[in-house]
């Protein structure tokens, strides 16, 4: 059986897209209002977002028929309620974020869970009472007079109960604990004078017993021959605040006020019927039952399968997103004006919508008789005519099927498939336009070429700018990724008592889509490790007199063609030694133990059944994570190394090439190979004259340019590539700087500047580290033949500059 | 990915070939491709036994001289030397072969396992009047 109205169905993707990023959004609040030192201090306008969160939740949740959620997410909107409008009297911050995040994670489970049948919903009753009694207790458990009256127990006169037997109803003040226990001892005493024959609740050793006498008091029914005694036994006994007898008549008349309230008099609120309105036009009133929780969100799509029959030209409540329409409809019920050629289709429809109780015709006749009752209520939910364009700004709280609507207009949600597809193409486009542009074919032509010159440089315009628009399309910033690591170090923080901070760095930096979810459960991974880990106890952290508050930094930049992401921590660090014969007695040495140098031994802790920590807990330990990590790294060209310093923390740095990514190169030959410099190191290209190249006694050369004294490079010789190049003055110098490094790099000739994409070199190849000897990877070029692309970053600064870097 | 030890545990075909005059074999489904000599573009700093990138169908896969990976001199290659493209999880590798034998029908019993657990050779199959035919762990040939 489908979990949601049939009728809904095509709506489910939205509905599962937008729920789902709006809870994303509300952890994200959570994580920010549970930041306040108080429940009082949270900021107004969190409290304000998670109450519209919820809001909506509800209404969508309900507009799919999904009671369950709708319920749990009204309980939490109801809890919101008292916080906004401060009505608490007392707070839990601690119980209370628990319940929020609960609630939370139980919505995201239920999202998931919602397309599968097999799943049935699940019943959220008892996380709801759990809300319910919080929000009781933030209340204060006494709560207001109508309430009480409210939860009279219906059954408390029974019909055929002697008359001699009284009711007495106690309410204990609030600090006392166990209303419940006094009970015991109190009917205990009553005993002597009174034959106590039910109470309400009638277990005191129930476990609602203590709620239900905070809420609605304590009633004790008896038979006395001595009133007196009896009220004096009542009124001594321990914290009771007052007690009255409780008759009959007290209840009819409460219940009548709360009848009279829930389901008044059919009437019909003004502005239904406007004087100068034409006879074809109908209205009805339809009326919801009692257990509808929105009868807004179904009024919505009521109206809008009416449209398919009818014109429908207004209805009363004007608003269906409006905060009071709810009430209105309740109270009042709904009433369509309509245009129509088939009454009975219309009819039909009205009958059929869910959770309609009943839709009738109103006449303009009816109305004079309702007048004078419709002006004894109060006009505050009573809409008037003038406010039938009612989008006041300042209702915020929409509801989702607007929404939905608004949001057609300005997002598009777009298979990823497409948009790689897309990408390919561009990426295709681009190194095909500048092999046509640049096609040695065209050098060999006498002809003029200024008209194809010209279109070609307005067509490498285009070009460059569609695949600009189209790289932005997949960039998201990581902050995306990095957030939800807020809610594991929270969490941890909860079980394990660390009291980790986690602080962001640069996390404006945007990568494609796919590097954002490759990079989740990684993260996630060497976050908890960090945590878990790294960060010691406070005990810990006290007795080796560390002062600095223990913190989980998580850092995102770029380096060279790379985004570098990295997550460091300044706990225990690691201990070379310790990790040393660990891989020893696992088996995971390759070569000779002293040839291993201290970073190889610390990147043995992403190997493959590799734990240090001897105990595992509910986080990490059983050491299949990491290497897990290491290899979903691996597939996207990626590199996990770990860095550390014992006592002072460790580092974990991914990098991950910006594999999809074209750059633009200076393509040089040296001897028969061609090797690319992505353009952007590249300073100048100049000839190197005799004199500026300088040799320093220990055999160093540099090259003199303009006041500056440079390394030179000569890539044939660093590279291991045969030339017969290698006097500076017969090749050309290149002028590179990357980050802080210069240096001047000789090549034999300059072939010419292209846009290639580069492609990570083959996993299979990592044995070579070709990365550290200044190779970034390679581009196959649109004859088919490859270039090899270097790393300016490693190249220039080398492995010192990577260390420095790290830190 | 055809796992090695699938055909060292219940046996299966093996497709032989020849370098530096001693017999090899792959199991068969761990072969993606045999093709003729490509163009190789060098990678620079590589050792020896990498002979370059080819552009293999829009990527660029390494190549490796299966000789000078076995430790075996180097030779000339001929008119019959091929590349056999073996893939280890989803990546590929080319490697260069003297000539491309045959496939062979191999129950496990044939099979004598190698007692070295790490090395490139995982096996052998040795049968009289045949030349002895060495099982090779591509992941560990393909890896540099």
């Amino acid at each position: 059986m489908p979990k949601f109205d049939e009728s809904m169905e095509s709506m489910v993707d939205t509905f599962l897209f937008e729920t789902g990023e709006l809870l994303e959004n509300l952890d994200e609040i959570l994580m920010r209002a549970e930041q306040a030192e108080e429940i009082s201090m949270i900021e107004e306008s969190d409290i304000a977002e998670i109450f519209r969160t919820m809001h909506t939740i509800k209404g969508s949740a309900a507009m799919m028929g999904l009671q369950n959620m709708s319920t749990l997410a009204h309980a939490m909107e109801d809890m919101f309620f008292i916080i906004r409008e401060k009505t608490y009297v007392r707070t839990d911050k601690a119980a209370l974020f628990d319940l929020l995040y609960k609630s939370s994670d139980a919505l995201k489970a239920e999202l998931e869970n919602l397309t599968d049948e097999d799943i049935p919903l699940t019943d959220f009753s008892e996380m709801i009472g759990h809300i319910h009694n919080l929000a009781a207790y933030f209340k204060g458990e006494g709560g207001t007079a109508e309430e009480q009256s409210s939860d009279i127990p219906a059954d408390i006169f029974d019909e055929n109960e002697p008359s001699d037997m009284f009711t007495y109803k106690l309410t204990y003040d609030e600090a006392c604990q166990m209303p419940s226990a006094r009970a015991i001892v109190l009917i205990r005493k009553l005993g002597a004078f009174a034959e106590v024959c039910r109470t309400f609740p009638a277990d005191m050793d129930d476990d609602n017993a203590d709620g239900q006498i905070k809420n609605a008091g304590l009633y004790i029914k008896l038979v006395t021959d001595d009133r007196n005694a009896v009220e004096k036994v009542l009124s001594s006994a321990l914290n009771v605040e007052n007690f009255e007898l409780f008759t009959r008549d007290k209840l009819k008349a409460r219940a009548g006020g709360a009848e009279s309230k829930s389901a008044p008099e059919v009437h019909i609120p003004e502005g239904v019927f406007l004087p100068d309105e034409g006879e074809e036009l109908l209205t009805y009133r339809v009326t919801y039952s009692e257990s509808c929780a929105m009868p807004s969100a179904r009024a919505i799509v009521l109206l809008r399968k009416l449209g398919t029959v009818s014109e429908v030209c207004r209805t009363v409540p004007p608003d269906m997103d409006g905060d009071d329409a709810d009430d209105a409809i309740k109270k009042n019920g709904l009433y369509i004006k309509l245009i129509t050629d088939d009454t009975a289709a219309v009819e039909k429809m009205l009958q059929s919508g869910i959770n309609v109780e009943s839709a009738d015709k109103v006449d303009k006749n009816d109305l004079a008789k309702e007048a004078p009752k419709a002006e004894s209520t109060s006009t505050a939910e009573v809409p008037a005519e003038d406010q039938e364009e009612p989008k006041a700004p300042a209702d915020q709280s929409q509801k989702p099927a607007v929404k939905a609507q608004k949001k057609e207009q300005s997002m598009l949600t777009v298979k990823l498939e497409k948009l790689d597809k897309l990408l390919d193409l561009v990426s295709e486009i681009v190194i095909a336009e500048s092999a046509v542009t640049s096609s040695p074919d065209l050098r060999d032509l006498d002809t003029n070429l200024e008209r194809f010159n010209k279109s070609s440089r307005e067509l490498k315009k285009l070009t460059d700018e569609l695949q600009d628009v189209v790289m932005s399309l997949r960039m998201v910033p990581v902050s995306t990724a990095f957030q939800k690591m807020n809610r594991v170090v929270r969490d941890m923080n909860n079980t394990l008592k660390k009291n980790a901070n986690l602080v962001f760095r640069g996390e404006d930096t945007e990568v494609d889509k796919s590097i954002i979810d490759m990079l989740g459960d990684p993260l996630m991974h060497i976050v908890r490790n960090a945590v878990d880990h790294g960060i010691e106890t406070p005990e810990e952290r006290a007795a080796t007199g560390k002062k600095n508050p223990p913190t989980v930094t998580l850092s995102a930049g770029y380096e060279s063609n790379e985004v570098v992401i990295s997550c460091k921590d300044n706990g225990a660090g690691m201990d070379a030694a310790k990790i040393m014969a660990k891989a020893k007695k696992n088996g995971l040495l390759t070569k000779p133990e002293s040839e291993y140098t201290e970073r190889e031994i610390f990147n043995f802790v992403v190997a493959a059944g590799f734990s240090t920590n001897e105990t595992v807990t509910q986080y990490s330990g059983r050491g299949v994570g990491m290497d897990v990590v290491k290899q979903n790294i691996e597939k996207v060209g990626g590199k996990l190394t770990v860095n550390s310093k014992l006592g002072k923390g460790s580092t974990f740095t991914i990098r991950i090439p910006l594999s999809l990514s074209i750059v633009d190169v200076l393509s040089v030959e040296i001897g028969s190979s061609s090797i690319s410099i992505p353009a952007l190191s590249v300073r100048e290209a100049f000839s190197c004259k005799a004199e500026s190249v300088i040799t320093d006694p220990d055999g160093n050369e540099f090259v003199y340019l303009r006041d500056k004294c440079l390394p030179l490079i000569r890539l044939g010789e660093k590279l291991q590539l045969e030339t017969d190049i290698t006097d500076p003055t017969k090749g050309i110098c290149i002028y590179c700087r990357e980050g802080a490094f210069e240096a001047v790099l000789l090549a034999d000739r300059i072939v010419c500047d292209q846009q290639v994409v580069v492609k990570p070199f083959s996993p299979l190849l990592d044995g070579l580290h070709l990365k550290e000897a200044g190779l970034a990877g390679c581009s196959i070029l649109g004859d088919g033949s490859m270039t090899i692309i270097l790393d300016m970053f490693s190249l220039l600064g080398g492995e010192t500059g990577e260390e420095a870097a790290n830190g | 990915m055809a796992d090695i030890y699938e055909l060292l545990d219940n046996g299966g075909q093996l497709l032989t070939f020849t370098a530096g005059g001693e017999h090899y074999g792959f199991y068969i489904l761990s072969v993606a491709d045999i093709i003729e000599m490509p163009e190789f573009t060098l990678i620079p700093t590589a050792p020896p036994y990498v002979l370059g990138l080819m552009n293999h169908r829009g990527k660029a896969v390494p190549v490796m001289d299966l000789r000078l990976r076995m430790g075996l001199p180097k030779g000339e290659y001929d008119d019959r030397s091929c590349v056999i493209v073996i893939e280890v999880n989803t990546m590929q590798c080319g490697l260069v072969v003297d000539r491309v034998s045959d496939v062979e029908n191999i129950t496990a019993e044939m099979i004598a396992r190698s007692p070295v657990d790490n090395g490139l050779v995982k096996g052998f199959v040795i049968r009289e009047d045949k030349p002895k035919i060495s099982i090779l762990d591509p992941g560990a040939v393909a890896r540099t």
